[in-house]
């Protein structure tokens, strides 16, 4: 292939270059420490509310040694930096686009493997070591480094569909480390049906993507169904993939990956994972997971390693940007007087907010039902176009003038949920949910709204304002 | 939106109760935190993220299990 062609191709690397400014990439030359110091650093940006990419020239092992590979993490941190990889100006606007970009799914393509960067370097059994990658100890409690940005990929024996999903490793040695796939996830239904026939499941784990392709896997899909033709709808090309070399064709790998590690989780061999600082920023137990041999290691030359901070925007941004996108879909379907939704990230994964055009009687309602119904979605609350669901003072102050809770709050019980969250009783398998409806009552033809205006000043007298405001500097401020 | 305390089921509903299970290292003494499932276990083993040692519930220094 040509090889200026090759760089072109949507990577991790040509993600990287496009944002080369130092607006956007904060490249760390100076060592830095794989146990905590880079989740740290990561903290201490937030605390600024900075989210730049973090680039770490040389992260530092655990052992003391300098790491082969440089750690990129914050990758999807900022909401504008995520919704620019989309090609989106507007990150208000980016649910919107998602939804139909992944509702015109492109297949992807297959190519040889010495057309697959990431098959450039490939290590077997005795040369494999986990240790050398710079996996991070992210938070107090962590027993030992985790995989956190590493793409699960199996497949159904039935039907041979393959499936992706992030799913967290603990590195326990060279070839040895947990695998935890939630017991709901397709990833752990493929499990059980190879064990259930008596075999080991196969299994390949890829690492380092184009935002696009990170965000297009985590599409949420039904079952069986291929998550890599949503990563082509959303990069409007297909999605270059390989045979893994333990697997085959059974399990294709993204060619332009960064790191492919390959290999098998036996049947019916558990131990213990955990505890992890989970999204939902608290430390979650340490739980019974299945285990991973790993056979094969392949990579780019000059790989570069992926991390999402555990519980961080870096995790939760991409993330809830996606479920924007799922949730617009849905309670579109419903209510079409929907204009947005946004999923914040102070509500980590368990609140949405619904905006509306003027919605007819009931409606607001009938889409906080079908929000509702998302898994995740924990409180759900529908407001008018004129509250900012991307700006939370707006959002309290909605909730604070317009709700008569007995008359606007939806409560629902026995729905399923997360069981990460925190406030769920011991053993419990279902959650409570709310749905509140802050929209104003509907127009009624022509005239006023009935309902009281808001108080404002002229648009003209606010632009003076803002004016004046530029010629007083903000030393001079009585108040700093 | 919740019932208040009225009835048998009131206060089972209202009341606030834990739901962790901690272990302590018969080790090093360090505490952590573990799943139910985890922690009745007699084939996988705890490991404790402070010293890396591995144990049963029955061999823990003290057990919290609300
Ligand atoms: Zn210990």
């Amino acid at each position: 292939m040509d090889k200026s062609l090759k760089s072109a191709l949507p990577s991790l690397g040509s993600f990287l270059t496009g944002f080369g400014s130092e607006s956007v990439v904060l490249r760390m030359a100076a060592p830095i420490a794989t146990v905590h110091d880079i989740t740290a650093l990561q903290y201490a940006l937030q605390e600024k509310k900075r989210y730049p990419i973090v680039f770490a020239e040389k992260p530092i092992l655990s052992d003391g040694r300098e790491s082969a590979f440089p750690v990129v993490c914050n990758l999807t941190a900022s909401r504008e930096v995520t919704a620019a990889a989309l090609g989106v100006e507007d990150h208000r606007a980016f649910a919107k686009t998602y939804a139909s970009a992944v509702g015109s799914p492109i297949a992807p393509l297959v190519v040889s493997r010495d057309e697959a960067p990431v098959q450039e370097v490939v290590q077997h059994s005795d040369e494999v070591n986990l240790l050398d990658l710079p996996a991070l100890t992210q938070h107090v409690g962590d027993p030992g480094p985790y995989l956190t940005a590493a793409h699960a990929t199996t497949y159904d024996p039935d039907t041979l569909v393959d499936n992706v999903a992030i799913q967290r490793c603990w590195v326990k040695g060279a070839a040895a480390m947990s695998y935890f796939p939630y017991p709901a996830t397709h990833n752990a239904r493929n499990m059980r049906k190879f064990w259930e026939r008596g075999e080991d499941c196969p299994i390949a784990f890829w690492i380092g993507h184009h935002p696009l392709v990170l965000m297009g896997t985590q599409a949420k899909m039904g079952y069986p169904e291929s998550h890599l033709s949503a990563a082509g709808g959303l990069l409007g090309q297909p999605l270059r993939v390989a045979p893994s070399v333990t697997h085959g064709e059974r399990i294709l790998v993204p060619a332009d990956a960064e790191i492919v590690i390959e290999g098998w989780v036996p049947k019916d061999t558990f131990g213990p994972d955990g505890p992890f600082g989970e999204y939902t920023g608290y430390l979650g137990p340490q739980m019974i997971a299945p285990t991973c041999e790993v056979t094969c290691i392949t990579r780019r030359q000059n790989a570069i390693y992926h991390d999402y901070g555990s519980g961080l925007d870096d995790m939760l941004v991409p993330d809830n940007m996606v479920m924007e996108g799922k949730l617009y879909a849905m309670v579109a379907q419903v209510a079409p007087s929907l204009v947005n939704v946004h999923v914040p990230t102070s509500g980590r994964r368990f609140h949405a907010y619904l905006q509306f055009d003027n919605p007819a009687q009931g409606e607001a309602r009938d889409g906080l039902m079908a929000a509702l119904s998302y898994r995740r979605v924990k409180t759900a609350i529908a407001v008018n176009t004129d509250v900012d669901v991307f700006e939370e003072t707006d959002m309290l102050w909605a909730l604070a003038t317009r709700v008569q809770w007995d008359r606007d709050s939806i409560g629902v019980s026995g729905l399923s949920g997360s069981m990460l969250d925190p406030s769920l009783p011991k053993g419990a398998r279902t959650t409570s949910k709310l749905g509140i409806d802050a929209t104003l009552p509907p127009g009624e033809g022509a005239g006023p709204s009935p309902s009281l205006p808001r108080s404002r000043v002229p648009e003209d007298a606010l632009e003076r304002a803002r004016d004046l405001l530029k010629s007083h500097s903000a030393e001079e401020w009585p108040l700093g | 939106m919740t019932e208040t305390g009225s009835g048998t089921g009131g206060a089972a509903m209202t009341e606030k109760r834990g739901n962790t299970c901690w272990v302590q290292c018969p080790k090093c003494s360090a505490w952590h935190h573990v799943a139910p499932d985890l922690l009745r276990s007699t084939h996988v083993k705890m490991h404790c993220p402070s010293c890396h040692f591995e144990f049963f519930a029955a061999e823990a220094q003290a057990v919290i299990d609300p």
